[in-house]
């Protein structure tokens, strides 16, 4: 097969873990080529978190709601920014696309960017993988970075059929940062962040599965992963219920847990 | 995009990486903060800001969906009502004048209600036509979707009609019963003109005069699609009931779908 793997890296983890992909395909026998997405104008970090600090008042509210969390992933709007000419600006001739990416809050600007322009998308399998900071959290990462990814495609007629995210145990924001992370990694997995990491035993595994999933191009992510549901953003209803779930999700679930269990 | 590049090789891959793990970045202390002056400015920036996206977004979000959202769908709805009551009692006195100027529209008053006629049904569509679109959850790329606006008013009046093509770029629809044509019945629903001829009106109908709904309607329509998409259109009508047709044939089209002048005879 003919594989494309458009990669954009900021501090090289992502980097990286493109080149071990890259590895493993050849190793199977697979044609590899290569496309670097870079922005014109490398960035400070600093600058890119500002950017998306909006967000994080956001994201904060989504944890406290499901359906308010489902809404923002399927209605904010991504920054974009300049990138380089491509050198395959057209990927029709490719069987399969790999995109990968590291995580910036949301969807990294340069990705967008690269999902918008890039042409021959219709009809193509396309596999995408990050390298995070921290542990594979459902939520803030995993739904956060691949959903509007999975979105994006879809609108361009390509569909999303495998996923890989690994922990590059590194944060440019300083080492509370990931003091944070290592935290909710023992609390919500009991294992620490170096157990996700790209060179360990999870690491090679969940590429091997990421691989043979795309090779295979047969499972539909969003499906499978349950966010083929879409939220109605607009209408009446649509509000209401958003309204309705937003401040009163947290309270129904504290009423059941006061009330109506003690009942039961 | 800027400039051109070179095609990357695993091989330059792989010795880039190679250099990058001998010297890869490594998770700064919290030291940094007060060290490097690059942090110092951003940290501190970031520390000012942080705290306040993480009180007003949620703010902000909470006042816009609680409050100014179900506010403007509730105006929203209050309009469509609106339009619809208006364009139910209001469309039989306004076709009767709309035909009275027709059939006198070379002198006189009836030259200026002709002339005026189209904007003020241009008005209409300034004031209903964003409700409209957003109540009839119309794709702006979508032609079929944008003549939900003429299925809308054909619900409305009583109009009996079919789509017959049904496209993204090319949409077809034949109204086969109207109650404006025969016979100007009183607008009720249950349509009793169509079944009992005591109910009939001869007087106000658009029998005798097509070019009501070649001119004004069709007028009425394009300045609709036009807010929707200005590549939008109602071809001129080549069927109508008026002149004695089974039908009225509504062709709506995009530029790049348009007939040729020779195939439309209207």
């Amino acid at each position: 097969m003919n594989i494309l793997i458009a990669f954009y890296s900021r501090t090289g983890y992502t980097k990286e873990l493109a080149l071990l992909i890259a590895e493993e395909l050849m190793a199977r026998g697979h044609e590899v080529e290569l496309e670097r997405i870079e922005p014109l104008e490398d960035e400070n970090m600093w600058p890119l978190l500002w950017r998306t600090q909006w967000y994080w008042g956001a994201l904060a509210l989504g944890i406290l709601s499901n359906k308010y969390r489902e809404y923002f992933i399927n209605n904010y709007r991504i920054p974009e920014v300049e990138i380089r000419s491509l050198v395959h600006q057209d990927v029709s001739s490719f069987d399969r696309i790999c995109i990968g990416c590291g995580k910036q809050t949301i969807v990294p600007c340069a990705i967008e960017s690269y999902l918008r322009i890039v042409d021959g998308l219709k009809g193509k399998k396309v596999g995408a993988f990050a390298t995070w900071a921290g542990p594979p959290l459902k939520h803030f990462e995993v739904e956060h970075l691949f959903r509007p990814i999975a979105d994006r495609l879809e609108r361009r007629g390509a569909s999303l059929v495998s996923i890989l995210g690994l922990s590059s145990r590194y944060h440019e924001y300083h080492g509370q940062m990931l003091g944070i992370f290592e935290f909710l990694s023992r609390v919500r997995f009991g294992k620490p962040i170096s157990y996700f990491g790209v060179h360990s035993e999870y690491g090679r595994k969940n590429m091997k599965l990421f691989l043979d999933e795309l090779i295979k191009g047969s499972t539909d992510v969003k499906e499978s992963r349950g966010w083929r549901r879409s939220f109605q953003g607009t209408g009446i209803r649509g509000v209401a219920s958003a309204s309705l779930w937003t401040t009163l999700g947290p309270l129904r679930h504290e009423f059941k847990k006061r009330f109506l269990e003690r009942y039961r | 995009m800027g400039n051109s590049r070179d095609r990357l090789t695993v091989d330059e891959l792989r010795k880039e990486v190679e250099e990058w793990r001998k010297n890869r970045p490594k998770t700064k202390s919290f030291i940094s903060f007060f060290s490097d002056p690059v942090d110092r400015a951003g940290g501190a920036r970031t520390l000012l800001i942080l705290p306040a996206t993480m009180v007003m977004v949620p703010i902000i979000e909470l006042t816009n969906l609680l409050l100014i959202r179900p506010v403007l769908a509730t105006l929203h709805t209050i309009i469509v009502i609106l339009a619809t009551f208006v364009l139910r009692f209001f469309a039989r006195p306004l076709i009767r004048i709309g035909c009275w100027a027709i059939r006198g529209k070379d002198k006189g008053i009836r030259k200026s209600i002709y002339s005026m006629y189209p904007g003020f049904l241009h008005l209409t569509v300034v004031v209903f036509g964003p409700s409209l679109r957003r109540y009839l959850r119309i794709d702006p790329s979508d032609i079929r979707s944008a003549g939900s606006f003429q299925e809308w008013i054909d619900d409305t009046l009583g109009v009996e009609g079919i789509w017959v093509e049904s496209d993204v770029s090319r949409a077809v629809r034949h109204e086969t019963w109207c109650p404006f044509v025969d016979h100007g019945i009183p607008l009720d629903p249950t349509c009793k003109g169509k079944y009992d001829p005591s109910y009939r009106d001869n007087t106000s109908c658009v029998k005798g005069c097509p070019e009501y709904c070649s001119v004004f309607m069709r007028g009425w329509l394009n300045d609709f699609l036009k807010s929707v998409n200005p590549e939008f259109e109602v071809e001129p009508m080549r069927h109508l009931m008026p002149n004695g047709d089974e039908y009225c044939e509504m062709v709506y089209v995009t530029k790049r779908t348009r007939s040729t002048d020779s195939e439309v005879k209207p």
